[in-house]
C-alpha cells in the first residue's frame, strides 16, 4: 500500500508499506539469485538448501537483495496505480535496522514528478511586423561574396607589402644567434594579416619592397607548442621575393558564366537567384523569431516549479552529447573545452541554463497542446516517419522498428503546437 | 558409553538433507564401537525423539600416501536414524 503526499519543488513523497508476504517473496527471490554461486562443503555448487545457507551466512545476507527486489516491485506498482509521471530517479529512505524476517516494513521514496504547469496568456500575443523584403544592398553583398570566393591572386609588381597581401619570402630564424629547427624556409607563402605566424611577425613585414631584406624581432608566446622556444626572443632574417594581391573578378556576363551555376547565364539572373535565396532565408528567420518570441512569452507567462533533478538529468544528457562530439575529434571533454576557450564552470552553467530552458519550453508546449487538444493524426505520423526514413536512408519498416513511436508523436505534436502558437500571434 | 561419546556430529550434506526431507531419516557420525541399540538409545536421550530404525554404514579407511609416508584416511561410521512420524531434530532444520 502506498500513501502519496505532494511536497515542494514538484516532488512527491510516497510512503510505501511492504507486507510480510511481499518481503518473504523478496527473500525467496534473493536466495534463488545467490544460490547458484554459493559453495558449502557437502553440497555441490548451487545445490545448497535454504536452511543450511541461512545457518552459514545468516538470513541478513539476503536482505539487501530482497529489499531491492521488493522495492522495485512495490515502487513500480505505486507509480503505476497512482499515474505519477516520474522524471528522475527516486531518493529512497529506509531504516535498514528495522527490517526483520517475518515482518513487513515501510519505506519512503521521494521523487521528482512532471510539474503541473499553470498556463498564462499564450494566444493572441502581440508581435511587431517584420520586414519580408530583401533589400538591394543585401543582394549586392551576396554577389560580392561570390566575387571574393572566386578572387584570384595577381602579382604585385610595385609598391610595398600591405595588410591583406600575400608575400612569398625566405626566412631564417635564430634564438641567441643559434638557428633552430623549423625556423628556416624558402619561398614561403604567407597571407599578411592571417595570423598564422607569431604575433608581431606579419606586422613587421608590412612596408617591405620586393628584394628587400630585413630582420624581424619577435618573442615566442609563453604557450608556444615547442618547449625550448617558449618565451624566447628570436630574430628572423627575411627576404621578400614576391608580393601578390587579391584581385576581385569583375561582375560581367563572362564571370557569371564561369560560375557554371545551373540555369543562370546573366547578371540579372544571378541577382534574381540571390534574391530568391535570401528571401527564403529571411522568411525562415522571421518565422524563427516569431516562434522564439511566442514560446518564450508563453513560458514566462506560465508558472511551474521545475524539479532540480529534471534539470540535472537534462544537463547530463546535453553533456554526454558534447562529450560524444568531442570524441569524434579524438578529444576528451577537457581538451575540447580548452580549444573552445570556455572554462568548465562556465560551460556547465551554460548547460544548466540550456537544460532548464529546453525543459520549460517542452513543458509549456505540452500543456498548451493538451489544453488546445492538439493531436497528431495517423497521416501526420506516417509523413514524419517517411521523412525520417529519407533522412537516415532506411526503409520505413526499419525506421518504425528502431524509433520510439511516442517520441515521433511528441515531435509532431510539438511542431503543430508551435505552428498553432505562431499563427495565433497578433502581428502589429 | 555415554550418549555424547556415541554420537560425534551430524552429517549435513546434499544427500543427508534429502533423506531428512523425504524420509525423516537423520544421519550422524558415530563411534564405531557402538551398536544399533546403543545408538538408538543415545539419539532418543540426546534429542528427545522416538527412533524406529537405525542403519549403520562403515566407510573403510582409505590408504593415503604423502611422499614416502603412508597412512589411512580416518574410518567413519555413519548411522542413518529413522524417526517416528512427527519427530524432528532441530540441528538439521533452520
Amino acid at each position: 500500500m502506498a500513501k502519496i503526499d505532494n511536497i515542494a519543488g514538484s516532488k512527491v513523497r510516497i510512503e510505501i508499506e511492504v507486507t510480510k508476504e511481499q518481503f518473504d517473496h523478496g527473500l525467496d527471490h534473493a536466495f534463488n539469485h545467490v544460490k547458484d554461486s554459493v559453495e558449502i562443503k557437502g553440497f555441490r555448487k548451487g545445490k545448497v538448501t535454504r536452511s543450511v545457507f541461512e545457518r552459514h551466512y545468516g538470513v541478513e545476507s539476503l536482505y539487501e537483495e530482497a529489499i531491492n527486489h521488493v522495492m522495485q516491485d512495490t515502487y513500480g506498482e505505486a507509480i503505476m496505480s497512482n499515474d505519477l509521471e516520474v522524471v528522475a530517479q527516486p531518493k529512497i529512505d529506509l531504516d535498514i535496522t528495522k527490517v526483520e524476517q517475518g515482518k513487513g516494513f515501510t519505506y519512503v521514496a521521494e521523487v521528482a514528478v512532471k510539474p503541473v504547469v499553470t498556463l498564462g496568456e499564450y494566444k493572441g500575443l502581440e508581435f511587431e511586423k517584420l520586414s519580408e523584403v530583401v533589400t538591394d544592398e543585401q543582394v549586392d553583398t551576396e554577389i560580392q561574396k561570390l566575387q571574393e570566393q572566386n578572387a584570384e591572386l595577381a602579382l604585385k609588381e610595385e609598391g610595398t607589402l600591405e595588410d591583406g597581401d600575400t608575400a612569398i619570402f625566405d626566412f631564417k630564424g635564430s634564438v641567441d644567434g643559434d638557428f633552430f629547427e623549423g625556423g628556416t624556409a624558402e619561398n614561403y607563402e604567407l597571407k599578411i594579416g592571417s595570423k598564422q605566424f607569431i604575433p608581431g611577425f606579419e606586422e613587421q613585414m608590412v612596408g617591405m619592397a620586393i628584394g628587400e631584406e630585413k630582420d624581424v624581432n619577435v618573442t615566442f608566446p609563453e604557450n608556444y607548442q615547442a618547449e625550448n622556444l617558449k618565451g624566447k626572443d628570436a630574430v628572423f632574417h627575411v627576404k621578400l621575393h614576391e608580393m601578390k594581391v587579391k584581385e576581385l573578378p569583375e561582375l560581367t556576363e563572362e564571370f557569371v558564366k564561369e560560375l557554371e551555376k545551373e540555369g543562370i547565364d546573366s547578371i540579372a539572373a544571378l541577382k534574381t537567384d540571390a534574391r530568391e535565396k535570401l528571401q527564403v532565408a529571411l522568411i525562415a528567420e522571421n518565422k524563427n523569431k516569431r516562434v522564439d518570441f511566442v514560446v518564450t512569452e508563453a513560458t514566462n507567462n506560465s508558472s511551474f516549479e521545475l524539479p532540480e533533478e529534471m534539470i540535472t538529468e537534462e544537463k547530463n544528457r546535453l553533456m554526454d552529447n558534447v562529450t560524444q562530439q568531442a570524441k569524434q575529434y579524438n578529444l576528451d571533454l577537457d581538451t575540447y573545452l580548452g580549444f573552445t576557450g570556455i572554462s568548465k564552470e562556465d560551460f556547465e552553467k551554460n548547460l544548466l541554463n540550456d537544460a532548464a530552458r529546453s525543459i520549460s519550453y517542452n513543458l509549456v508546449t505540452e500543456a498548451i497542446a493538451k489544453k488546445e487538444a492538439i493531436e497528431a493524426t495517423e497521416e501526420e505520423l506516417d509523413a514524419k516517419l517517411l521523412e525520417l526514413a529519407a533522412q537516415y536512408k532506411m526503409g520505413i519498416e526499419q525506421v518504425k522498428a528502431s524509433i520510439n513511436p511516442e517520441a515521433v508523436k511528441h515531435e509532431v505534436v510539438y511542431k503543430k503546437t508551435i505552428d498553432f502558437l505562431e499563427s495565433s500571434l497578433v502581428i502589429k | 558409553m555415554l550418549a555424547s561419546e556415541i554420537i560425534k556430529r551430524p552429517i549435513i550434506t546434499e544427500k543427508s538433507m534429502l533423506l531428512v526431507e523425504e524420509l525423516n531419516k537423520y544421519t550422524f557420525s558415530v563411534d564405531k564401537r557402538a551398536n544399533k541399540v546403543q545408538i538408538k538409545k543415545a539419539i532418543e536421550e540426546l534429542f528427545d525423539v522416538k527412533v524406529t530404525k537405525v542403519n549403520k554404514i562403515k566407510t573403510a579407511p582409505k590408504l593415503k600416501r604423502v611422499g614416502q609416508h603412508t597412512g589411512f584416511k580416518a574410518e567413519v561410521v555413519k548411522a542413518v536414524v529413522t524417526l517416528a512420524k512427527d519427530n524432528t531434530i532441530e540441528i538439521f532444520s533452520a
